[in-house]
């Protein structure tokens, strides 16, 4: 693996509970390296942590979290001891980030040109109207047909498909060294989702920058990424190359998912469960937190915590039964 | 095999905001849609957003009222019954919906949410109605416990196996389900796959599944139909659907969906803009914007649904041609 350029380090963040006051923790030594030039794609179900261990990188965590250890590394600093104002040196420019719903996230009543040159303005020394050119050249860098035109526009009269390109162009537009994307595809039809992979792709082979790409889809991942980090309930349970991961999932959740997909699987053959649900934060249990749903659970699991162990080259899974069979 | 439902020429258009005075704006939401429906099998309707496809199942169930067609259910013309007759008819189709939170009302604990159907169809005495309730809490892989608790206490997936279970509490002999696992988690949506299933081998449902994922209608599903602005495009069976799809929206449609597996490498057909506003529906095909393969015909005439042999239908100028 070549250096990385961020570095999660123990990560450990928690909410407080508003009534008792209480803090609840949710991710637990979150340890992601994301190297230059790379995508990392972050997978797991709702509540897994992996768009609060995003957020943490952005600054943008509740005011109810509580970062209870860690360590963010970027650029030789701990983005974690940055006060706010530092905080948006990095953000935007060093560090940007899309997010699922585009409507959501632009303002509706600016028009897109506006919104491209904002962030240009923010960050670099431009006036606005050299920062309006450089932003019609930023949608035609995403690939939007008569650039011009779609600058002049607002939010509501752009397709999905075109206002994620818009927020890609915004997130691209200082030439950030990573691009985070939390579940970037999955509010588009899946021809759309094919351009929008597609133009990510060719971004990245153009700027050389790094993604982060959080998705629940195992194809998407499959597709894009060159790297995957498994979470399940606040923990990372698998890390793993791309080609590794699929070829030889090791931790019972994991395999769980793939023999979970209909994708993979012929009509007569059942679909594999895992049984019962995620459970709340409140009911996380103190060792394996996926011990109540697996189906190789056995004392160690319920009394010990399993920590993250390389079973290959580029390849770490944190369970007992690798351990075990790592020993024997 | 046994023809339960004939849905012919079904069609929705809605007026919209603009137009003029003469000449309204009409969203041609769902246009002649016609297939027919055989006890015990499953139909998959795919599309993407905008393609009809939730339009022409609330259509013929009659949900909102189709602006033309038939829909025939057993020898019945269901679009033109009214009052006692039409709830009769009913009672044998129904519906289930994406949003399990949205779908059960909140005030109603479970067990009032699945009686409600029985009672209104005057099936059963309350009692009676709380005992198959019960009954089919267990069918859905749930415990007759939970039939004084209220939808919030719990999860997504549960919540759409109590969904299910009120859509089946009448013993319909049709299941229109509209996106049942798209807003479930992947181990959850595994669990809600398993029980159609199931419920089809233990009481021979028929299902209509409307829904995006060609994954999850591929294994499930026994004949596809495709649909793109308001129209079927391909229907056939699936598994000729998938070894050779004759459409070039069906095969942009195949080849864009995300293979969960790193070493397959593929050439991926990427169609080009989004679709049309149906209310501005393109002249002569209506793919004809996005369409690679387009020829001057194409841009002339409305292509017809016709069997491309061994009851493959297609609409589509060129790959008609192809297998004529």
């Amino acid at each position: 693996m070549p250096e990385p350029i961020l570095s999660i380090r123990n990560l450990s963040v928690g909410f407080r509970d508003t009534e008792t006051k209480e803090v609840i923790n949710v991710l637990r030594d979150v340890s992601i390296d994301v190297p230059a030039d790379h995508i990392l794609g972050i997978v797991g179900e709702s509540g897994c942590g992996k768009s609060v261990t995003m957020h943490t990188v952005m600054g943008l965590l509740p005011r109810t979290a509580v970062v209870t250890a860690g360590q963010i590394r970027y650029d030789n600093r701990d983005l974690l001891g940055l006060n706010p104002v530092q905080m948006n040196e990095y953000r935007g420019k060093e560090i940007a980030m899309i997010f699922q719903e585009p409507m959501t996230s632009l303002n509706p009543v600016y028009r897109v040109g506006d919104q491209i040159a904002e962030m240009l303005e923010l960050h670099q020394d431009i006036s606005h109207k050299d920062a309006l050119a450089e932003a019609v050249r930023k949608l035609e860098l995403v690939s939007i047909p008569s650039p011009e035109k779609v600058a002049e526009q607002y939010p509501h009269e752009l397709s999905g498909g075109m206002r994620q390109r818009v927020m890609i162009a915004i997130a691209m537009a200082c030439d950030p060294k990573i691009l985070i994307a939390d579940e970037p595809t999955t509010a588009l039809d899946v021809t759309i989702q094919a351009q929008i992979l597609a133009l990510m792709k060719a971004l990245k082979e153009k700027m050389h920058s790094s993604i982060i790409l959080i998705t629940h889809d195992l194809g998407v991942v499959a597709e894009m990424a060159d790297e995957v980090v498994v979470m399940y309930a606040g923990d990372v349970v698998e890390k793993a190359l791309v080609v590794n991961l699929f070829r030889e999932p090791s931790h019972p959740y994991t395999t769980g998912l793939l023999k979970s997909l209909p994708m993979l699987h012929s009509s007569d053959e059942r679909l594999y469960n895992i049984v019962g649900t995620v459970p709340s934060p409140r009911n996380f249990p103190e060792a394996c937190r996926f011990a109540p749903r697996c189906e190789f659970v056995h004392d160690r699991c319920l009394v010990e915590r399993p920590r993250l162990v390389r079973i290959a080259p580029d390849h770490e899974v944190a369970c007992w039964l690798r351990v075990a069979q790592g020993a024997a | 095999m046994e023809k339960i439902l004939e849905v012919k020429g079904l069609q929705k258009h809605f007026r919209v905001k603009g137009g003029t005075l003469g000449r309204p704006l009409m969203a041609r939401a769902v246009d002649e849609v016609s297939f027919d429906l055989y006890k015990g099998e499953t139909l998959g309707l795919v599309g993407e957003s905008g393609s009809g496809k939730s339009t022409a199942g609330r259509a013929l169930l009659r949900l909102i009222e189709p602006t033309a067609g038939s829909v025939v259910y057993r020898g019945v013309d269901i679009t033109t019954l009214r009052g006692e007759r039409l709830r009769a008819v009913r009672k044998n189709l129904q519906m289930m919906f994406q949003d399990p939170y949205a779908a059960l009302n909140p005030r109603m604990t479970v067990g009032e949410a699945i009686t409600e159907p029985l009672l209104t169809h005057r099936m059963a005495s309350p009692r009676e109605a709380a005992d198959r309730a019960c009954r089919i809490l267990e069918d859905v892989g749930l415990s007759a416990e939970y039939y004084y608790r209220y939808p919030h206490e719990f999860s997504g997936g549960q919540k759409q196996r109590i969904s299910m279970a009120r859509s089946l509490a009448v013993s319909p002999e049709i299941l229109v389900a509209d996106e049942p696992v798209s807003a479930l988690d992947v181990s959850i949506q595994a669990q809600i796959i398993n029980l159609f299933k199931d419920l089809q081998a233990e009481h021979g449902m028929t299902y209509l599944l409307i829904a995006h994922d060609l994954s999850v209608v591929r294994y499930l599903s026994d004949r596809i139909a495709v649909m793109y602005l308001g129209e079927i495009v391909e229907l056939c069976s699936k598994e000729e659907l998938f070894a050779n799809p004759l459409h070039p929206y069906t095969q942009a449609l195949i080849s864009a969906i995300p293979i969960p597996d790193p070493t397959t490498k593929r050439d991926r057909i990427i169609l080009e803009g989004d679709i049309p506003s149906p209310t501005a529906v393109p002249f002569g095909c209506r793919f004809n914007t996005r369409c690679t393969g387009c020829k001057p015909e194409c841009h002339e005439g409305h292509p017809a649904l016709v069997d491309a042999g061994g009851g493959h239908l297609v609409r589509c100028h060129t790959c008609g041609m192809e297998v004529a």
